[in-house]
């Protein structure tokens, strides 16, 4: 094409260039200029004219330049140089040329025309066959796009999907490799053909007696057909012959020769070989004979036993028949043969003794030889020794004689009598006796097997039973069930055939095959058999036709039936025999596996990999375990093969082998055996850091070790040095010496504050210990927050709450939403303190200044009154007046006193206005900043904060400092003195764990306040209302508050359900039925206060009864015998408040109530609510009061235990022991809110009274529909043993120690309080003494009420100096809080320039280290004489 | 006791992003991410706790949340054991407009340098019971850990059943400081080429040996 086109594009331009050259004439005829331009190239040119050539000039010029070829072609000559060539054709000759693409002959003649008229002809371009070369098409003739054949027939067709089976092309290859290898090549399918041919049951329950024997008789009966064919008794027989022969032989042959020729010699050899074959031979044929002979005789028997059933029953299950038929042979000549047979015996044996006897014989006489060659010696020596114990006795040589030799015994003769007995006696015993017939026992099935309906009715339910009965079988390759067969019901002859094969295509290799038998009943089958099948081997495969196998099985199970069926596995007696036998279940399964055979008859079966993947990898580890992979039975068989063998040690195949043998040790008597350990995981060395040593060695390791187990000291270890010696050796050897410690210190050596401290917190880690086990065993709860589910009753609640009317006047509380510590962060936390109102603030008491003062003022009023002359002036003066009228009026009243409530909290203190009157209302919202200790906010962290919050009530009186009257007028000047009325203590672990705490709290007032009184006792003579000491609670200060913390700080988690986790001492039965029992009152009062089970020290739970038992107080505060009066259980219950009080929450941070037994508790003293009240509870019962714990809700501390105790007058007493107060029933102030149970001595009741309120009460625990008891009639009181000590050791507090303990205390205070007011002096008033006297006389007057003789000292101060002050009566525990408390009590604040201060300790010392300490501070100023 | 000043400690450095999530059911979510690591471990910068902003599903065909978010923190220890996680918690809003937890998840942080790719699987725990997935559905407070660090740790997790929810893309760069002179080798830089020549050892052993 290319070709054409370029030809025709030479014609075109010859035109054009015609047709240019005609327009460009007369252009060319104007411009004439001629100009020699400079071109780019830096050549002259010069622009011509165009030049007008002639058309036909023109022609001729073309004519000579150009050249039309033609199109006729060209011969091959003109093509070639070579003139003489022939065109040669590749195609001809067989070369491929390929096909050309089309080109028109024209164009291809066009340029052969073209090129051969070049220069050299223009041979390259042509090729042998002198035609154009040019390349093949390279264009391949191939569809791109796909047709689409749309046949009007085949449509659907083509849209149908084909199936296929699933095959697995590449096989899973796990890592027990147990999967047969498919090879790429051969995708072949394997396959299995399990054939399950039939069953037979030799033992099947549904069985009846007859049955029994039936089978009896058919299996002897086959075994007899089964002998009957080997016949070995006859071939024995034959065989023996044959020997006697040859024997008889032999003797001729050594008869013949000379016996010392060869021959004969060796002769002699094979006799005795013979001799020797046909005593065997003749052994073997006699137990034969013996077999064959008892076999008929037991199938006589069964078979007469069966007859006997089938009579006495009177009907046939069965068609069985046993005929005997005999036949009968000549007595004579049999009475000969067994003649004969005992003379050759008999001969045989003598033969056979003689030998022996010659052995015996040549042995006995050179023993005998020896023997007298012994005898003699010993008899020289005998002789010889008798000669010397004449001469000299000498004992040594006794010893030399020599060992006792008994005289040799010569052989036995040949005893024939005896022989021949033996030889009768056991062919008796095996062998037909002369002229007994020979019998020949034939099965026949001739008996009619009666029809059901003459078989009686037992019977004919076993039949109907055997209709019924069905099984069917499993297949299970390799664990997988791959066939089921089909239910068959049970033939009559006990069989099942089942017939079936099950092609099974496997991609695992075959491990084990297993066939489960089951009954099929209506609702479960019942295994009653597994047989495992061995795998097929390669040789066994379908095209073979093989016959199906007998597997044996048998099974255990234990049926027995009402009707005639024997059963299985249970003992019967048959009818016909006397002898109970036990039959099992048993049969034989018929059936074989083999590998399936393909359409062209190959077995479809896998190469046999030579050894397993599995076994391999187990023999690099274990050679031990690679053998005992296939299961070995009896490894000492094994060992002794590996012995005997004698394996080559070099041989690498007898690797695993060897090390077996090095594994095992050899016992003394040359055994080897096995060692008695198994390795579990030979490769666990492999994965180990380092050795044992190292890593002892490491501290760092071991310090990571300790850090685990939280030891205390490494619980909270950061940042582990990650080198040796970065960690100082102080570390470990301070934990060392801590534990040591522990161990060997005399606890009695230290102070008892370190004893204690110890003490607690080795307790602490014990019970970390257990409780970690227990916090590590979650529930959903601990670990899912999930909504509860809204039962009918939370439903119910808040439809009602729907309904409610609306009071917006009575606002309620919302619940707050808790914060997790985790998110706090650094949020202000802070506590808030909402002072509502005070009851009951004793007032100010007439003072002798102020009715001089009053008089005073009444004075200048007059005065004032008087010289009203000016407006200005009158208004000036009402306005003293008003302030004196006021002051007057105040006075006068004598109710008079201006409270305010000081919160102190950490040292910060914030404090509300001032109120008025005794019954102040404050309302008040007071702040306070919180800050936990390294502002780790987290609860365990909080839970340990052991500050208290204070609630300081204050007086707060002004007084006018004006010395000179006459500027009153014109001046103001007063002074602000407060004077401290009582405070409230609440540890800070109460509130958080309550998260708020709300209600009236009564203050403790000091017992004497000196200048106040209550308004009530205002009327009662002053000295007794100076030693209205706490007795009644009449005139108590209440003061109502609510705390809270904000933001609410989540409490921490309570482990209270996992204490039942915890280990127990205690009864199951008695853990059971306190879970259910707890669980029904749960259920009811769920917020009531109820514990059974309460830890011990040792983090055990304990049944809380065993801490309830009568225990002495001690004698100082109690002697026995003394009739317990209000008063005396006064002060024990005082004795008992002194116990110092540490929450549980404080010194078990994070972990559970821990009830410490009364002993502890008075080692440690320390303990909180339950500790005090158990104590108290068991010195009431010793002095024979009825008394209880209680367990329940108080104010302030949340959940409490008190005390219940009846007094004699039937009333009921509340004692709150870790404060020593105590409450009637009814009394209305009582700060226990409700009650949950009852604890006594021997049994606990729980409140199932509608009111838990204790006014609200009955008390009367026998009444069972008020107060549920644990142990009642269906579950009594087992006797648990208490864990308490019968009697408590108290020692006495030592003296010395006491009294440089208050002098102490006083020296600390007296400093602290200089240090508080720095900037004024402090001067210290020297009635010190008297008032330490005093101070007895308090202590004194807890037990004796009205001592007023001791006042009239104080009077004699009170007569000269102004007090103003108050005993502090606190349990000594530390110094700290002895600070604190004076603190708040803001002593130190008084400014007056003429104060003197007054302080005072006294420690009033109870045995075991009980310590009241009372504190006097106070200020004195003395009163002026004018 | 903390670790004495001389002491010595690696570090490790962890940038990378909380990139996409992919939870199909849901829309609007935002992620909240913590780090949880052992007691040897310590923050020396970085933030530990983060919060993501609320994103939308995207409109094509892969239905990816997308948020980018960073991370950046070093942490120094002395102990690779408590190796730092990554735990992710994803919230959402259900129907009534509650925010619900949509998945947690924690992931090791890689211990290898280089930039590694990781698909955090996110889960939530199961109702305990069908009544209860019901009234949880309808009050909108599904179950959710108590304290969702636990998916971090493997104590009482037994005790939960949870479902699968999706899965977050983070991407970490991680980056170490002196974890090979304390004597760990985790196989990254200097280590793999001692590892060749002492594996060329062995084999030029090997061949010296072999021919006798």
């Amino acid at each position: 094409m290319a070709l054409t086109i370029e030809v025709v594009i030479i014609i075109l331009k010859a035109r054009d260039d015609e047709d240019q050259a005609e327009s460009q004439q007369p252009a060319g005829t104007e411009d004439e200029t001629e100009d020699l331009l400079l071109d780019d190239d830096g050549k002259l040119t010069r622009p011509l004219k165009a030049r007008y050539v002639p058309f036909k000039e023109r022609l001729e010029k073309e004519n000579q330049i150009y050249y039309i070829p033609s199109v006729n072609g060209v011969d091959f000559s003109q093509k070639t140089e070579d003139t003489k060539a022939e065109p040669r054709l590749l195609e001809d000759e067989g070369f491929y040329v390929g096909d050309q693409p089309a080109v028109t002959t024209r164009n291809i003649r066009f340029i052969e025309e073209r090129i051969s008229k070049q220069a050299n002809k223009g041979t390259k371009w042509f090729d042998q066959g002198g035609r154009l070369k040019y390349l093949a098409d390279p264009l391949k003739q191939k569809v791109t796009r796909p047709v689409i054949a749309l046949f009007k027939d085949d449509e659907e067709s083509s849209l149908k999907l084909d199936y296929h089976l699933l095959t697995l092309l590449q096989p899973i290859v796990t890592s027990q490799d147990s999967y047969v290898k498919s090879n790429a090549k051969e995708s072949q399918d394997y396959q299995l053909d399990i054939n399950l041919s039939s069953l037979t049951f030799t033992h099947h329950p549904l069985m009846s007696h007859e049955h029994v024997f039936h089978f009896r008789i058919l299996r002897q009966y086959y075994e007899y057909c089964q002998r009957k064919k080997g016949n070995t008794a006859n071939y024995y027989t034959g065989k023996l012959q044959a020997l006697k022969e040859a024997i008889f032989n032999l003797q001729h042959v050594i008869k013949s020769h000379h016996s010392e020729d060869i021959i004969a010699i060796q002769a002699t050899d094979r006799l005795k070989d013979y001799k020797f074959e046909v005593s065997n031979v003749r052994r073997m044929r006699d137990s034969e004979d013996y077999k064959d002979r008892s076999l008929i005789k037991s199938m006589i028997t069964t078979w007469n036993e069966l007859k006997q059933l089938r009579e006495k029953q009177g009907y046939a299950n069965t068609s069985t028949k046993l005929i005997m038929h005999k036949k009968i042979v000549d007595k004579k000549e049999d009475a000969v043969k067994w003649d004969k047979e005992i003379k050759d015996e008999l001969e045989e044996a003598r033969e056979f003794f003689d030998e022996e006897y010659q052995e015996k014989l040549a042995n006995y006489k050179k023993e005998l030889k020896e023997w007298k060659r012994k005898n003699k010696g010993k008899k020289r020596r005998k002789k010889r020794k008798q000669r010397q114990q004449q001469d000299e006795e000498n004992p040594a040589e006794d010893e030399v004689v020599g060992t006792d030799l008994f005289k040799p015994v010569p052989p036995d003769n040949f005893n024939e009598q005896q022989a021949l007995i033996e030889i009768k006696e056991n062919a008796i015993k095996c062998r037909r006796r002369p002229g007994e017939a020979i019998l020949f026992p034939e099965l026949v099935n001739t008996v009619p097997i009666s029809p059901t309906s003459k078989c009686p009715k037992a019977e004919a339910q076993r039949r109907r039973e055997v209709q019924e009965w069905h099984a069917y079988i499993r297949i299970l390759f390799n664990d997988n069930e791959v066939h089921r067969s089909a239910t068959k019901a049970l033939t009559g002859d006990f069989n099942i055939h089942f017939g079936e094969i099950c092609k099974a295509k496997i991609i695992q290799w075959p491990e084990n095959i297993k066939l489960e038998l089951y009954e099929a009943g209506i609702i479960s089958s019942r295994l009653i058999a597994q047989v495992f099948i061995p795998p097929p081997n390669s040789m066994s495969h379908a095209g073979l036709n093989p016959e199906p196998e007998a597997f044996q099985f048998s099974s255990d199970l234990k049926i027995s039936y009402n009707h005639t069926g024997v059963g299985a596995g249970v003992s019967v007696t048959a009818t016909g025999s006397e002898h109970p036998m036990t039959l099992l279940m048993s049969g034989d399964i018929y059936s074989n596996v083999v590998w399936s055979v393909d359409e062209n008859g190959c077995p479809m079966m896998p190469a046999i990999p030579s050894v397993s993947k599995e076994k391999q990898a187990m023999q690099r580890v274990d050679a031990v375990a690679a053998i005992g992979a296939r299961g070995i039975i009896d490894i000492q068989k094994l060992m002794d093969w590996i012995v005997q063998s004698r394996l080559d040690p070099n041989d690498p195949a007898n690797d695993s082998l060897l090390d077996i043998l090095r594994a095992c040790g050899v016992s003394p008597d040359g055994k080897v055996y096995l060692p008695d350990y198994f390795r579990l995981n030979s490769l666990s060395h492999e994965s180990d850091l380092g050795t044992e040593e190292d890593i002892d060695k490491s501290k760092r390791f071991k310090i990571l070790k300790l850090r685990s187990q939280e030891a205390s000291e490494f619980r909270n270890l950061k940042q582990v040095p990650i080198r040796d010696i970065d960690i100082p050796d102080d570390i470990l050897r301070d934990y060392y010496k801590r534990l040591e410690e522990d161990e060997k210190v005399d606890l009695t050596a230290l102070s008892h504050r370190e004893r204690v401290n110890r003490f607690l917190s080795k307790v602490r880690e014990e019970v970390l210990q257990r409780s970690r086990i227990a916090q590590r065993q979650y529930q959903l709860s601990d670990v899912v927050r999930e909504d509860f589910l809204p039962d009918i009753g939370t439903l119910g609640a808040s439809v009602g709450q729907l309904l409610k009317p609306r009071r917006p006047l009575r606002p309620v509380r919302k619940e707050r939403k808790k914060i997790a510590a985790q998110h706090l962060g650094m949020m202000n936390v802070k506590i808030l303190v909402n002072v509502v109102r005070a009851f009951d603030i004793p007032i100010r008491k007439n003072h002798p200044r102020y009715t001089e003062d009053m008089l005073y003022v009444n004075e200048i009023m007059t005065i004032s009154d008087d010289q009203t002359q000016s407006t200005m002036r009158h208004d000036n003066t009402t306005d003293i007046r008003g302030i004196r009228n006021l002051d007057a009026e105040e006075l006068q009243t004598e109710v008079q006193v201006r409270p305010f409530v000081e919160v102190m909290f950490q040292r910060n203190i914030r404090r509300t206005e001032v109120a008025d009157g005794p019954n102040p209302a404050w309302n008040q919202q007071i702040v306070m900043p919180f800050r936990a200790p390294h502002d780790d906010y987290s609860s365990n962290n909080l839970m340990t904060v052991n500050d208290d919050i204070y609630f300081n009530l204050f007086d707060e009186e002004v007084i006018d400092m004006l010395s000179d009257d006459r500027e009153r007028g014109t001046n103001i000047h007063r002074r602000k003195e407060r004077h401290w009325l009582g405070s409230i203590r609440i540890p800070f672990s109460t509130l958080y764990t309550n998260s708020r705490i709300e209600g009236s709290f009564r203050i403790n007032s000091p017992t004497v306040l000196l200048g106040y009184s209550h308004a009530k006792s205002a009327q009662v003579e002053s000295g007794q209302a100076l030693l209205d000491v706490g007795k009644g609670s009449r005139s108590q200060t209440y003061l109502s508050m609510f705390v809270t913390i904000e933001p609410p700080l989540a409490p921490p988690p309570s482990i209270k359900e996992k204490v039942s986790l915890f280990d127990s001492k205690e009864d199951i039965k008695l853990l059971k039925y306190s879970q259910t029992w707890l669980n029904e009152f749960e259920s009811k009062f769920s917020n009531r206060e109820i514990n059974i089970l309460v830890t011990d020290i040792n983090g055990m739970s304990v049944f809380v009864t065993r801490y309830i038992t009568p225990q002495n107080p001690p004698v100082e505060v109690y002697q026995e015998g003394v009739e317990p009066t209000l008063e005396n259980s006064e002060t024990v219950a005082r004795f008992v408040s002194l116990i110092p009080f540490i929450s549980d929450s404080v010194s078990f941070a994070g972990l559970c109530d821990i009830w410490s037994t009364s002993s502890q508790f008075l080692q440690m003293l320390a303990g909180d609510e339950e500790e005090h009240a158990v104590l108290l509870c068991n010195y009431f019962l010793y002095m024979g009061k009825k008394a209880w714990i209680a367990l329940g809700m108080g104010i302030p501390e949340g959940s409490t235990a008190y005390v219940v105790s009846e007094e004699a007058n039937g009333d009921f007493m509340f004692w709150n022991a870790s404060t020593g107060d105590h409450f009637r029933q009814h009394d209305a102030h009582c700060p226990l809110q409700s009650i949950g149970c009852l604890i006594g001595r021997d049994n606990v009741y729980a409140n199932i009274q509608s009111n838990d309120i204790p006014s609200r009460m009955s008390m009367d625990t026998t009444n069972t529909k008020l107060w549920k008891p644990f142990f009642n009639s269906s579950f009594p009181y087992p006797g648990l043993s208490s864990v308490q000590e019968e009697t408590l050791v108290y020692h006495a507090t030592d003296s010395n120690y006491v009294g440089e303990l208050e002098e102490r205390i006083e020296l600390v205070l007296k400093e602290s309080i200089m240090s508080w007011r720095r900037r004024f002096v402090t001067r210290w008033n020297r009635y010190d003494y008297k008032l330490r006297l005093y101070f007895e006389l308090l202590e004194e007057s807890r037990r004796n009420a009205s001592e007023e003789r001791h006042l009239n000292e104080l009077s004699h101060i009170l007569d000269s100096y102004k007090l103003s002050g108050f005993p502090i009566h606190m349990p000594y525990t530390d110094i700290e809080p002895v600070i604190d408390a004076v603190y708040s009590t803001g002593v130190h604040t008084v400014e007056s320039p003429d104060v003197e201060f007054a302080l005072a300790t006294h420690i009033h010392a109870y045995p075991n280290s009980v310590l009241s300490l009372w504190i006097y501070v106070g200020t004195v100023t003395k009163i002026s004489s004018a | 006791m903390a670790a004495p000043m001389n002491s010595p400690v690696f570090y490790l450095f962890v940038t990378g992003q909380i990139e996409t999530a992919y939870f199909p059911e849901f829309n609007d979510l935002f992620a909240k991410y913590t780090f949880v690591y052992g007691q040897d471990w310590v923050v020396t910068a970085g933030l530990e706790e983060g919060i993501t902003q609320t994103t939308r599903k995207s409109f094509d065909g892969k239905q990816l949340f997308i948020w980018n978010f960073p991370l950046n923190i070093t942490f120094k220890s002395t102990n690779p054991f408590g190796w730092p996680q990554l735990v992710l918690s994803v919230y959402g809003q259900d129907v009534f407009g509650n925010d619900v937890v949509r998945g947690n998840g924690a992931i090791h942080i890689p211990i290898s340098p280089g930039s590694h790719v990781r698909e955090v699987p996110m889960f939530v725990p199961e109702s305990s019971s069908q009544l209860q997935k019901l009234t949880s559905w309808l009050l909108g407070r599904r179950p959710d850990y108590v304290d969702p660090t636990i998916v971090a740790q493997s104590e009482g997790r037994e005790v939960t059943r949870v479902r699968s929810q999706g899965s977050i893309k983070v991407i970490f760069n991680v980056n170490m400081m002196d974890l090979r002179t304390m004597g760990y080798d985790n196989g990254a830089g200097s280590s793999i080429t001692t590892n060749a020549t002492t594996q060329a050892n062995t084999t030029l052993n090997m061949t010296a040996t072999t021919p006798r």
